[in-house]
């Protein structure tokens, strides 16, 4: 159902039965490496290039949701995912693998909550019993095509963010033991001029701020509603910008119930400038820590809002700002519900 | 960026921009600085023991020992990328470790 101009309220509540969640190296030194189900120590996964080590890492993600919901690949009726490499083509190469029928999904760093809210939105007008949907990164990957290659030893400024190696699948249905995908607001594309791909925190903050107000507004909630709101990965800047921006359009956001995906995942010391960022970072902080979380009743309704930088290689290289976007998904379980 | 592309901007924008910049952290320029001088000090100083050990243990003069200085300064290079210890230590002094890339290249190019 619609509710206001861009939100969608799931009445059969969508339930997650089961994630997948797969991460690279750094991601097993970070801060949070429990909640990974597999970690690799190599870069490569035994691959002779980074493009093949990251759709392996979708290709886990997914077998490793299916494995753990107990059902067979070809009882998934679609797959909802994507990446950050052109034409999306790791996503694609390990949906070949799976089989299923697959709608490719680009919002950069938003994807992850794209494919839950379309997939959600699937599920709960019967259009599927079980969908999988999910996102990936893989670090050197990322940065060879968005910024330098790493051996060539640019130095970043302490803006930047480090790129998440790992992959995030969720496996959705109609009915289950699981969180419940409540409701969804759709992000607009947001530009406020910024130029530099080294602050993708700061570019995004503002569309992360207009989809969580929008999201309050329609679906007619105070934010204390949410135990948790949690942001993709504004990183450190992003962070305080959009609480500054809350702040200033009176928006009672506290700053312990606002969090970041991209704050979560690596721990102090590790040489990630203002924090994580990646398809990759809200795919598997979600679908692993924060559920993992919320099955142990430390909360019970948070709302995930992924956030995308929607720039190109070329578009930066012809000095074209950088357009965002952000998608909130609600997801709750045990507790209340709103009907 | 330029007055001429800031003019383009919507005062929402603009505003935007402006409270952002407060929050952004600033590049560490003289600590950079500083850092870059001592890198690229040492490199040197490797560069010119390198060069001693040329003339004195081999037959070259101050004159003929650079080729094989800069190609062993380049082979080091090489072993540093290929292990991926070389983009670590240029988060640590960018500017002299790429400008010693660059000179080593123009040498090549030279010769």
């Amino acid at each position: 159902m619609l509710a206001g101009h861009r939100t969608w309220i799931f009445e059969q509540k969508p339930v997650i039965i089961s994630t997948g969640t797969v991460g690279g190296p750094f991601e097993a030194n970070g801060a949070i490496p429990d909640d990974f189900d597999t970690l690799h120590a190599d870069l490569w996964l035994g691959q002779d290039s980074y493009e093949k080590a990251h759709k392996i890492l979708f290709e886990e993600a997914c077998q490793k949701a299916m494995e753990k919901g107990g059902i067979q690949k070809d009882q998934v009726q679609f797959i909802l995912a994507g990446d950050l490499i052109n034409q999306i083509t790791p996503t694609s190469f390990a949906s070949r693998t799976i089989g299923a029928p697959y709608f490719g999904l680009f919002g950069a760093c938003s994807t992850s909550m794209e494919g839950l809210a379309l997939g959600a939105y699937i599920v709960n007008t019967k259009g599927a019993k079980y969908l999988l949907t999910g996102a990936s990164s893989h670090d050197t990957a990322v940065e060879k095509q968005f910024r330098y290659p790493t051996e060539y030893g640019g130095q970043k400024p302490p803006t930047a963010q480090w790129t998440v190696t790992g992959a995030g699948a969720a496996l959705l249905s109609d009915s289950g033991e699981g969180p419940h995908v409540t409701s969804a607001t759709i992000g607009r594309v947001i530009d406020m001029g910024l130029t530099d791909p080294f602050n993708m925190g700061g570019a995004m903050a503002p569309a992360a701020v207009d989809t969580i107000e929008a999201h309050l507004k329609e679906r007619n909630v105070e934010p204390s509603y949410y135990d948790l709101i949690v942001t993709g990965d504004l990183g450190q800047i992003g962070q305080e910008v959009s609480m500054d921006l809350f702040k200033k359009h009176g928006t009672p956001i506290s700053e312990e119930q606002y969090q970041d995906c991209g704050l979560m995942i690596y721990r102090e010391g590790q040489p990630v400038l203002a924090g994580a960022s990646g398809a990759g970072c809200s795919a598997t902080v979600v679908y692993g820590h924060l559920l993992n979380r919320m099955k142990n009743g430390e909360f019970k309704r948070m709302l995930v809002v992924a956030t995308g930088a929607l720039l190109s290689p070329l578009s930066f290289q012809q000095n074209e700002t950088i357009p965002c976007i952000a998608h909130a998904v609600s997801i709750e379980y045990g507790g209340e519900q709103l009907t | 960026m330029s007055n001429n592309q800031k003019k383009q901007l919507t005062p929402v924008q603009q505003e935007y921009q402006k409270l952002q910049k407060q929050r952004e952290i600033k590049r560490p320029v003289v600590k950079n600085c500083i850092k870059a001088f001592l890198t690229g000090g040492l490199i040197c100083l490797i560069g010119q023991l390198i060069s001693d050990f040329y003339i004195y243990y081999f037959d070259f003069t101050e004159q003929t020992a650079g080729n094989p200085t800069v190609g062993t300064l380049i082979f080091i290079t090489m072993l540093l990328t290929g292990f991926g210890v070389y983009d670590r230590m240029a988060q640590f002094g960018w500017n002299s470790c790429t400008c010693n890339r660059f000179w080593q290249c123009g040498y090549i190019a030279c010769h």
